[in-house]
Parts: C-alpha cells; structure tokens; sequence
C-alpha cells in the first residue's frame, strides 16, 4: 500500500502537466453548465466525440508499439479501426435518436456543421490535451516500447462506461 | 432540441466521467511503469 501510494505521489510530480490537463480539460464542461451554456446534450455530444478523438489516438499507439511482431500491429491496428469504428458510430446513430438530432452520419461536414456551437473548440482542446499526454507519456517517457497491443486495443473500452450510464438513465425514465 | 435536464445529474456526470478518466489514467500508466521497471 505504502509502495503504491510512493509510486502514486512520484507519478503525480513526474506528469502533473497531463494530470492537471485531463482534470482541466474534462471540468470545464462543468463550467459551462453552471454558466447556463451547456445542457445534456452539448455534454453527450462532447463524450461522444471525445471516444473518437481517443479511438484515433489508439491507432497511433498500436502503430507505435514496439513489442509487437512484424506486421501484427498492422492487423490490430486494422482490426481496432474497424471494430471501434462500428462502435463508435453506432453509439452516434443512437445519440442522434436520443437527441433528436437530424444528421446524416456518412456526411462528416454535415456532422460537423450540425453540432451544437461550442462543441467543435472543445472538441479541439480535447485533441491537443490527448495528443499531448500521448506524446509526453508515451513517446517522451518511452511507454511504447513496453506496450502490449492487446491491452491497447482494449483500452478505449473501458470509457464508453459513461454514455452507457446516462443511456440506461433516460431508458428507465422513459421506461417508468 | 435543449434536453431540460437538473442540472445535479449533468454535475455528477461530469464529475463521474472525471475521475473515471483519471482512474483508467493512474492505471494504465502504473501498468506500463512496472513493466519498464522489470525489464530494467
């Protein structure tokens, strides 16, 4: 435990620009909403793309990865895009239901120009914030040469937690 | 189109998806500094 809590306060010192970017970067939203500006909706949409954005990253690091054998990253890599790619843009056709937001999903520019205003510079703040830890932690500190593809592939999984939750929230609203 | 949700759900959501975030961070970084402490 005390090992652990070392390895916690020496990792704090070591990257507090990323750590205290993330932080930033995901309470200002919070900001916005006690200032009035931002609803449920700006807040999805932004998780949402937010999953992209991390999901293009992942790419990059599977590419990157150094512990994997010739030409195995390339199929991984091919293999994520696909399957979070589906992911991704079915988690998008369902939000647009639930949002009731008419945009047609093959059409990048009509995504884009149908967002909420807002959305698209803290979508780019979000971009440069995952870019930045991935070249600090990853490429800087050298994570790649010890990542495991597998579990890269995994990794983006694991966040989706939080649109899950507020979809089951409104089914079982409307459900009720 | 504004969904007139509380405005205590879209706090705790976002708080939620915040240490979230900084949990999958902590995490997946110990993972990597330990396996570059083994192979040191």
């Amino acid at each position: 435990m005390l090992l652990w809590i070392d390895w916690l306060a020496a990792f704090l010192h070591r990257s507090k620009r990323t750590a205290l970017l993330l932080v930033a970067v995901n309470l200002l939203p919070l900001v916005l909403v006690f200032a009035g500006l931002w609803d449920l909706q700006r807040v999805m949409l932004l998780y949402w793309l937010e999953n992209g954005v991390i999901g293009i990253y992942n790419v990059v690091r599977i590419l990157s990865a150094r512990e994997t054998f010739f030409l195995i990253w390339l199929l991984i890599a091919l293999f994520f895009t696909v399957h979070y790619g589906m992911f991704f843009l079915g988690h998008g056709v369902f939000l647009m239901g639930m949002l009731k937001l008419l945009v047609d999903m093959g059409n990048l520019t009509s995504l884009w120009t149908s967002l909420p205003s807002g959305i698209g510079p803290m979508v780019l703040l979000l971009f440069v914030s995952h870019g930045y830890s991935t070249a600090w932690h990853y490429f800087h500190e050298g994570e790649s040469q010890t990542a495991n593809t597998g579990q890269l592939m995994m990794r983006p999984y694991a966040r989706v937690v939080i649109l899950h939750i507020t979809y089951w929230e409104r089914v079982l609203r409307r459900w009720r | 189109m504004a969904l007139n949700e509380p405005r205590a759900l879209l706090v705790g959501l976002i708080l939620l998806k915040t240490i979230l975030d900084v949990v999958l961070h902590v995490r997946s970084h110990a993972r990597q500094d330990q396996k570059q402490l083994l192979q040191a």
